[in-house]
């Protein structure tokens, strides 16, 4: 294929543009004693998560009463941040809160819902690419949800240039910053949408780095929004695939 | 029944009830599916639309006027008038707590088997195999209840005393020497266990007698003359969760050869 001069400057390194994000494989049900894991891989980064849920909490005193809580366990292992230096608790607590906004908590009251991650390999948008297998993992758990919640990493470099889906390299680029967004991806046409014509369902945010203007957060939040639906279309092939395995062996048809 | 398609969490399948010709508003909606109603303010008119939405990813299908979204899953969450097999784990004065593999641990009163008074009751042992029923008022702040009583109103089943060992509920008898055990299977497949159809039970109840018993928790115990049998009726039942109708029945006759020589 042949590049113009033009769009050779906005090829990255693998020679993805700048907003085409890496390729998405998945995994279902493999792990037996968990109730739902997904193995989760985006381009060489591959994450493993496993639901246990709901089951009553080990301390009494731990468990809400009229809704589960939503608890995170990254294996301590597993090094999470671009570079290292992040808090795995605050990564736990950012992904329990994004999850927890979209699960219908209020169906497992007194309960726990337990998601246990393993990082296998890294290689940048480690947190996000966290959420989605813990997302996965909770749709093969049967776990109620109001809609799925999916993480997106841009990168700012210095140039103001924002990449979508970075790599490790790309994150860890002298004076660039990388924020992780985490939009809902609900299709119904009742969701709320923004007063200057944007369709962002935002429910959680962080940033490494330095993020300065506005305009650039919300550019990323529009980026975010349209590759959300991409990842989203894969999931729903992934889980065709288990689905469409299960009504042939599994379900009868009476 | 028919399967419409996959849906994921969030999903409005209000568009596919209406494909079918029914009205969203009219439909029972089973697990799995939410209703909302949003009001639509076009100007001076209001009306207000019930939209549907799925809460679980699985298959949309419909049965008579129900929809539900059919998934299989590991984890039972109680539902009052369920049958369930649990393990006796303890004994807290009037009660058995009883594990029945939900989130909590369920309650079952010593005195709740048919027939029974507080002199003479069965005495159960921590480790004890239970048949019985589900019965909650409230589940989301009680720890789900159980008895071994059969629901009063209904005279198809008939109340024996429960030191008969004849009752519809009551303890199952778990022993080697009777061959009989009991294995963990997804909910999705106990629901396919308990259709009277069901093609891997009636393949192997051709050849081998055994009585058999399933709880919609995903706990299935069999008894059989011979605990060969009832090895060999455990590995059918689970490995049929992964085959198609034509290989169950391969593989079930495979089985059987080894045995009936």
């Amino acid at each position: 294929m042949a590049a113009t001069g033009e769009t050779k400057m906005h090829q990255r390194p693998d020679g993805r543009t700048y907003a085409t994000l890496r390729p998405l494989s998945s995994s279902l049900s493999m792990l037996t004693r968990a109730d739902g894991s997904a193995k989760f891989s985006c381009g060489q980064t591959s994450i493993l998560a496993a639901v246990f849920g709901p089951i009553a909490p080990r301390i009494e005193s731990h468990a809400h009463m009229s809704r589960a809580k939503i608890s995170v366990v990254i294996s301590k292992r597993s090094c999470l941040t671009h570079n290292n230096t992040g808090n795995v608790q605050e990564m736990e607590f950012f992904i329990a809160n994004a999850l927890s906004a979209c699960i219908m908590t209020e169906q497992y009251p007194r309960t726990i819902i337990e998601v246990v991650v393993e990082v296998l390999k890294g290689d940048g948008s480690i947190l996000a690419t966290t959420v989605n297998a813990s997302v996965l993992a909770l749709m093969d758990a049967g776990i109620m949800m109001r809609s799925l919640p999916i993480a997106t990493t841009c990168v700012i470099s210095n140039n103001s240039i924002i990449k979508l889906d970075p790599t490790a390299d790309e994150e860890l680029e002298d004076g660039s910053a990388s924020v992780v967004l985490v939009t809902e991806s609900n299709i119904n046409a009742a969701a709320p949408m923004i007063k200057d014509g944007g369709n962002a369902n935002l429910i959680g945010s962080t940033t490494f780095g330095l993020c300065t203007t506005p305009e650039k957060f919300l550019a990323c939040v529009e980026a975010a929004s349209r590759a959300s639906s991409a990842v989203v279309a894969f999931m729903r092939l992934a889980l065709e695939q288990k689905l469409e395995r299960e009504s042939v062996t599994l379900w009868s048809d009476s | 029944m028919t399967n419409i398609q996959t849906v994921l969490p969030g999903d409005d399948v209000t568009s596919q009830i209406k494909q079918l010709g029914k009205d969203p508003s009219n439909v029972k909606l089973g697990r799995g599916l939410s209703f909302s109603t949003k009001k639509e303010n076009d100007g001076e008119t209001s009306s207000s639309e019930v939209h549907v939405s799925a809460t679980r990813a699985g298959m949309l299908t419909s049965r008579g006027n129900t929809y539900f979204i059919q998934s299989n899953s590991k984890r039972y969450i109680p539902t009052s008038g369920d049958r369930v097999l649990g393990i006796v784990e303890e004994r807290m004065g009037e009660y058995y707590k009883v594990n029945v593999f939900g989130p909590h641990t369920a309650l079952l009163h010593t005195l709740a088997f048919e027939g029974a008074t507080k002199r003479n009751k069965p005495n159960l042992q921590p480790g004890s195999l239970v048949y019985c029923r589900l019965i909650s008022k409230d589940l989301n702040v009680l720890d789900p209840e159980l008895t071994c009583k059969v629901e009063s109103g209904i005279s198809s089943l008939g109340r024996k005393d429960w030191m008969t060992d004849e009752g519809m509920y009551g303890e199952l008898k778990c022993s080697d020497v009777t061959g009989s055990t009991c294995i963990r299977v997804s909910i999705g497949l106990a629901r396919e266990l308990l259709n009277p159809n069901n093609l891997v039970l009636r393949e192997l109840g051709s050849t081998i007698p055994f009585e058999i018993a399933i709880g919609v928790n995903g706990f299935v115990w069999v008894n059989s003359h011979a605990p060969i049998h009832t090895i060999l009726i455990c590995n059918a039942i689970q490995n049929s969760e992964v085959l198609t109708p034509e290989q169950t029945r391969g593989m079930v006759k495979t089985l059987l050869k080894t045995i009936t020589k």
